[in-house]
């Protein structure tokens, strides 16, 4: 029973996200049409022009800057252009060379090096772009983060479709379900959870279970193997392929180069971020290691190698998947608990299926 | 290793248990609409009853997108059924709706007594054991006049504590309201030791209730009894014949006198009317949604300030809240979740409304504290039962700005002004020179048989259902 107080105290600072510092006084407008004038709904966002950013610019951010400049003044490309001119000047000494021979020779050369030059530019281009995706992704996750920090619902709904329509394995029929289901006026949280549920879901069921059986085999070769330097092979083959495959689950064929944007990524979040997921997830940890000591050591090692799997392959899913995984979707926990028990059934299973004398 | 393993069998069995129950009893959720008057009860609930029985029809998913239970635990549909309590009248949701499809449409009346309704929800059963039935989940809502909400802080005061309630208020707002000092004269005239004049009394009853109505005017939300301004079945009952003392309090009144006879009714009022009203509409609730017209407030000018959070705060007091355990719910039933939502969130445009939830935020700190502490679960939102207006888009001055537009054309478009998200008397004073609320819009016209326009109520039904699916 408070009843009337005589004093009362101003709310505490609370940690407003919208606060807003200048207060704009409304207006009327008469009633007449003809102003570009339409009713907010999601359906008319496909423009995807994104209100938060001024608009022309797109937002590449210090990192874009930076790689430009050391791009520019880096040893290694003025070795490069070096080696191009020299090839360069070595094909045209060639050319010339089978000219002087022949013309049929000489034209057959130049086809022969057309060829494989363009054959070579293809090979780039592909390469470039698989790391250009990789790296818009990536940037999308920090408009994301952005437009979650102070955009609104609709910028939300505009990102998550050019989202969409950077992607390859979006299902058509959950995008046309996120578009009826995405309000403007829903908060880009709201906006973000609903995209991630209806159209992102399919595929991290998809690159979990990837990563659950590549770590779960990956666990059970290491457990078996009686020489230690096969099963690190054996483990870091598996682990090469899996990044692959949960990169290809979202759509990602990256070549070469893709491949090693990926594995920078993948490393640098298992050590910074890795720290950060360690901490949350020291019961998982827990968990593990009871089991780890009161299975046998050569068990323990599999149980082990299946955890650092299972955490290199949340890695990637973490550096490709479009948005960052939310809490409840996806946890590195949940994915271990998942593992150990699956590995667990799936040793007794092997244990028992080795005959009755075999020690439970 | 081994008390986790038996913690976690005994918490499976337990919960298979209470299932099992629940399964019996079929599941039941009471959700206490509270508002004070005019602040959309009757409009949420017909929203409310208006979403329920659109489930499993075409298109409803679309206005489902923030309730993820909706398509998970197949919800296919939704009724009204026969109310709980049979003495109650049933919610009068029908000539609501009609009054919305009508041209042109009209809000609901002004509510003027209690009625409740029920509604079931059915869904897909999602235990193993039980596969491919469905699963029934009752909704039991009342609603009741606004001004008989505000009474429930009379419920553990005395005649004395209300008095000098009343008699504070009326001292802070001497120079606000006008006829104040005229009312605290004509009281103090009375004689409290003599025996009750019919006449006498009834007048000073009626510049009471006058009194009343003119705070309400200026936004006060404390105005006790609120049964004088809406008496319903009760007008010209004696239960309902006296006024706080706002005058020194007597020594030792005999019996018989007018002080002891207005004290008399005062007690019956608090226990026969009062808590009668508690019992009825607010006894073993599990939710409740806290309607708060944040417009109204703001509106309301520097008097009525401290009203919305030490309103809430007080009444909310009278509300058990904390986690419900199956065992203590049959014994003592808790509110185990508290939603406070900001009503008639379609008077601002879509990029203001996170500023009206931080507003919210900021006005109800101490009644959220008080469900915090009682180990509730505390849910902010904007709602917009009913919607009178459409949020545009258009180039206003070289830049995109956001508008609204009611249903009449002719009206053109109007920006209503940015909210302040913070509830300060810099903020109220803003609020009254700049912004404009439009009052009195009609709501958006409703086809026949069509979903009513609103902004939430997927929200709000996933904050009050998502878990008991
Ligand atoms: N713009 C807008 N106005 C609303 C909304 N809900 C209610 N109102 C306005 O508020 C008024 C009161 O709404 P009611 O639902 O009747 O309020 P109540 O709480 O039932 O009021 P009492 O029955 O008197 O206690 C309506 O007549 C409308 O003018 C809404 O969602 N949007
Ligand atoms: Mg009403």
């Amino acid at each position: 029973m408070s009843g009337f107080r005589p004093g009362f105290e101003l709310p505490p600072e609370d940690e407003a996200t919208g606060t807003n510092e200048a207060l704009n006084p409304g207006f009327e407008l008469p009633g007449e049409e003809g102003r570009g004038e339409r009713q907010l709904s999601a359906a008319d966002l496909e423009t995807g022009q994104i209100s938060t950013l001024p608009p022309g610019e797109e937002p590449l951010g210090d990192d874009g800057e930076e790689l430009r400049a050391s791009f520019w003044s880096s040893p290694i490309l003025w070795l490069l252009c070096l080696v191009v001119a020299v090839g360069g000047l070595q094909v045209y000494d060639l050319i010339l060379s089978a000219f002087e021979r022949g013309t049929v020779g000489g034209w057959c050369w130049c086809g022969g090096i057309g060829l494989a030059l363009g054959l070579a530019l293809m090979a780039i281009g592909r390469e470039m772009r698989a790391v250009w995706r990789l790296r818009s992704t990536g940037r999308n996750r920090e408009r994301a983060r952005e437009i979650t920090a102070s955009g609104s619902g609709r910028d939300a709904i505009a990102l998550c479709e050019r989202m969409a329509a950077a992607s390859t394995v979006v299902d058509q029929a959950a995008l046309v379900a996120f578009r009826d289901q995405a309000k403007p006026h829903f908060s880009p949280e709201e906006v973000f959870s609903l995209y991630s549920r209806l159209v992102l879901s399919k595929v991290d069921e998809r690159a979990k279970e990837i990563v659950l059986r590549r770590s779960r085999d990956s666990g059970i070769v290491v457990a078996l193997s009686p020489v230690a330097w096969i099963d690190m092979a054996f483990f870091l083959a598996r682990s090469l392929r899996m990044i692959r495959e949960v990169a290809a689950a979202y759509g990602y064929r990256c070549g070469l180069w893709g491949r090693f944007a990926l594995y920078r990524v993948i490393v640098r979040n298992l050590v910074y971020i890795g720290l950060a997921d360690l901490a949350t997830d020291m019961g998982a940890d827990v968990l593990g290691a009871e089991l780890l000591a009161r299975l046998g050591a050569s068990a323990g090692q599999g149980v082990a190698a299946g955890i650092y799997s299972t955490r290199l392959g949340y890695m990637a899913i973490k550096a490709v998947r479009p948005l960052p995984p939310a809490p409840g979707e996806l946890s590195l926990a949940s994915l271990r608990v998942r593992l150990v028990s699956d590995s667990v059934g799936i040793l007794r299973r092997m244990a028992q299926g080795k005959g009755p004398t075999s020690r439970r | 290793m081994l008390d986790r393993l038996l913690n976690g069998i005994t918490d499976t069995i337990s919960d298979t248990l209470s299932d099992g129950v629940n399964r019996l009893l079929d599941r039941e959720l009471r959700i206490g609409v509270t508002g004070l008057s005019r602040g959309g009860k009757t409009a949420f609930i017909t929203s409310l009853v208006n979403t329920v029985l659109s489930f499993g029809t075409e298109g409803a998913q679309s206005r489902m997108g923030r309730f993820r239970g909706y398509t998970e635990a197949g919800i296919g549909y939704g009724g009204i059924v026969q109310n709980h309590n049979l003495t109650v009248p049933r919610f009068p949701y029908e000539a609501c709706y009609d009054a919305l499809t009508a041209r042109p449409p009209r809000w609901p009346v002004p509510t003027e007594s209690v009625s409740e309704i029920r509604l079931e929800v059915r869904c897909r059963d999602s235990r193993f054991y039980m596969p491919g039935r469905t699963r029934t989940l009752y909704l039991d809502l009342f609603d009741y006049p606004g001004e008989w909400l505000i009474d429930l802080v009379l419920l553990g005061r005395s005649y004395e504590e209300f008095s000098a309630l009343v008699r504070e208020e009326a001292q802070r707002l001497t120079e606000a309201v006008e006829g104040t000092a005229a009312l605290m004269a004509q009281c103090r005239a009375l004689d409290p030791l003599a025996p009750p004049d019919v006449r006498a009394l009834h007048a000073v009853v009626e510049s009471y209730v006058a009194w009343q109505r003119r705070c309400k005017e200026i936004g006060i939300a404390m105005v006790v009894p609120g049964r004088f301004v809406l008496p319903g079945e009760l007008q010209g009952a004696p239960v309902i014949e006296f006024v706080p003392w706002l005058g020194d309090p007597p020594r030792d009144p005999p019996r018989g006198s007018l002080y002891q006879v207005m004290r008399q009714r005062y007690e019956s009022f608090r226990t026969e009317v009062v808590e009668r009203f508690y019992r009825e509409v607010f006894s073993g609730l599990d939710r409740q949604v806290i309607l708060i017209d944040c417009f109204k407030a703001l509106r309301g000018g520097k008097e009525s300030f401290r009203g919305v959070n030490d309103t809430f705060a007080a009444l909310l007091g009278n509300f058990s809240y904390g986690d419900s355990n199956f065992l203590l719910r049959l014994f003592a039933p808790r509110i185990d979740k508290v939603i406070f939502a900001a009503t008639k969130a379609d008077l601002v445009t879509y990029d203001e409304l996170p500023h009206l939830l931080e507003l919210l935020r900021s006005m109800v700190t101490s009644a959220a504290r008080e469900v915090r502490g009682g180990g509730s679960n505390c849910q902010f939102m904007t709602l917009s039962s009913i919607s009178a207006t459409t949020c545009h888009e258009i180039t206003h001055q070289g830049r995109r700005a956001q508008v609204l537009r009611t249903a009449n054309r002719a009206d053109g478009s109007f920006y209503p002004g940015t909210m302040p998200s913070k509830w300060s008397v810099e903020a109220m004073d803003f609020f009254r020179e700049h912004f404009l609320l439009r009052q009195g819009l009609p709501p958006l016209p409703v086809e026949e048989g069509g979903p009513v326009p609103s902004l939430g109520m997927d929200l709000m039904l996933s904050y009050l259902l998502e878990d008991k699916l």
